[in-house]
C-alpha cells in the first residue's frame, strides 16, 4: 500500500534519513538491521510494526561472464562458505546473529 | 638414515639436448631450438654418452642417426623428461593464487556490517588480494566504473547480473525519535503518514521514496 507523504528533508542514502531521524527532523523508513543499534539505545521508536513491507536481502552481485577473474572467484567462493558457515553471512546492526528458519522454529 | 641415491646428481644434464637432437635429427637446429651453440649441444651430448657409457648417436657428414643404445635411452627419457616438465606445470598451477584489486562498489549502511564478517576474514584469507570499497548511494554501472561487484539490496539489482544472498529477506522499519513523537499522534495507519514529517529517498533512477 502506498501513499504519498511529505517532509523537510530528501536524502540519497539511508544513513543520512536515519540520522536526521535521531535528530527528531522525522519519520524515515529504512531496513530493520541499519536501525537496530539506535532503536535498541531508544534513539527511534519503531511505528507502523504491523505494516513493515519486506525487502529480498542484501545480495552480492556482479556482470555474468564466461570467464570469472580469479580474485572474484576467491571472493564469491568466500562469500558462500562464510554463508554455510553461518547460516546466513552476518550483516546486521547489532552484530547479532539472524535466527535462520529452522532455529526459529525450534523456539 | 643414510639415503641411497641411485640417481646421480646432474643426472639429467644433457637429456634435453639428446631428446631436442633426436627429434630434429641436426645439432644445429637442436641448438637453435634451445637457445644455445651447436658446439654447446655437442658437448653435452659427449658428456650424456660418457656418463651412460655408451654412444648414443651415428654421425656422419650428412645425418645424425640414433644407435640402437640411443633408441632405448630415447624410449624411456623422452616420457620421463615429459613427465617431469608436467610435474613442475601442476605444481606452479596451483601456487598461483589470485591476486590483485579487487574493487566493490557497497552502500554506506553495509559497509560498517560487512567489514567483520566478510572482509576482515577474506583479506586474512588472501593476503595477495588487496580489497577496495567504494561506498556509494548510487546504483553504479559496475563495469564502466572499473568494479568487480557491487552489494545492494535485491530489489535495485538488475535481472542479468549474478547474485548471491548475504542476508536473509528483512523488514523494512518507519522509525522516529522520541522527541519528534512526543506531543504528535503516533501513526496507527500507514494513511496515518500523511500529517508527518516524511524523510525521503532519491532513488538512483531519480524517484523519491518515503
Amino acid at each position: 500500500m502506498d501513499v504519498v507523504v511529505s517532509g523537510p528533508l530528501i536524502a540519497h542514502d539511508f544513513p543520512t534519513v536515519l540520522g536526521a531521524a535521531a535528530e527528531g527532523v522525522g519519520l524515515a523508513q529504512v531496513p530493520a538491521p541499519i536501525a537496530a543499534s539506535l532503536v535498541k539505545a531508544g534513539k527511534l521508536v519503531q511505528v507502523l510494526e504491523p505494516f513493515a513491507p519486506m525487502t529480498p536481502g542484501v545480495f552480492l552481485y556482479y556482470p555474468s561472464r564466461h570467464q570469472m577473474l580469479p580474485k572474484l572467484r576467491a571472493f564469491v567462493d568466500h562469500v558462500k562458505i562464510r554463508a554455510a558457515v553461518d547460516g546466513e553471512t552476518r550483516i546486521h546492526g547489532d552484530g547479532k546473529r539472524p535466527r535462520s528458519a529452522k532455529r526459529a522454529a525450534r523456539k | 638414515m643414510k639415503q641411497n641415491f641411485t640417481v646421480r646428481q646432474g643426472a639429467l644434464d644433457g637429456v634435453e639436448a639428446f631428446l631436442s637432437v633426436a627429434r630434429h635429427r641436426n645439432f644445429r637446429k637442436a641448438a637453435a631450438e634451445l637457445g644455445v651453440t651447436p658446439s654447446a649441444i655437442s658437448q653435452a651430448i659427449r658428456a650424456l654418452e660418457r656418463k651412460v657409457g655408451a654412444a648414443l648417436f651415428m654421425r656422419t657428414t650428412r645425418s645424425v642417426g640414433l644407435t640402437e643404445a640411443g633408441e632405448r635411452f630415447l624410449a624411456r627419457a623422452k616420457p620421463a623428461f615429459e613427465e617431469l616438465v608436467a610435474a613442475g606445470e601442476a605444481a606452479r598451477e596451483l601456487a598461483e593464487r589470485p591476486k590483485g584489486v579487487l574493487r566493490l562498489s557497497v552502500p554506506r549502511a553495509v559497509v560498517p556490517v560487512l567489514l567483520e564478517p566478510l572482509i576482515a576474514s577474506f583479506c586474512r584469507a588472501y593476503p595477495e588480494i588487496e580489497v577496495e570499497i567504494a561506498a556509494s548511494p548510487q546504483l553504479v554501472d559496475l563495469a564502466a566504473e572499473g568494479f568487480d561487484a557491487g552489494i545492494r539490496l535485491g530489489e535495485f539489482i538488475a535481472a542479468d547480473m549474478v547474485a548471491v544472498r548475504l542476508t536473509p529477506p528483512l523488514p523494512y522499519v518507519v522509525v522516529g525519535s522520541p522527541g519528534y513523537l512526543r506531543g504528535r499522534t503516533v501513526p496507527m495507519r500507514i494513511d496515518d503518514l500523511r500529517h508527518h514529517a516524511c524523510l525521503r529517498m532519491r532513488r538512483s533512477n531519480g524517484s523519491i521514496a518515503s
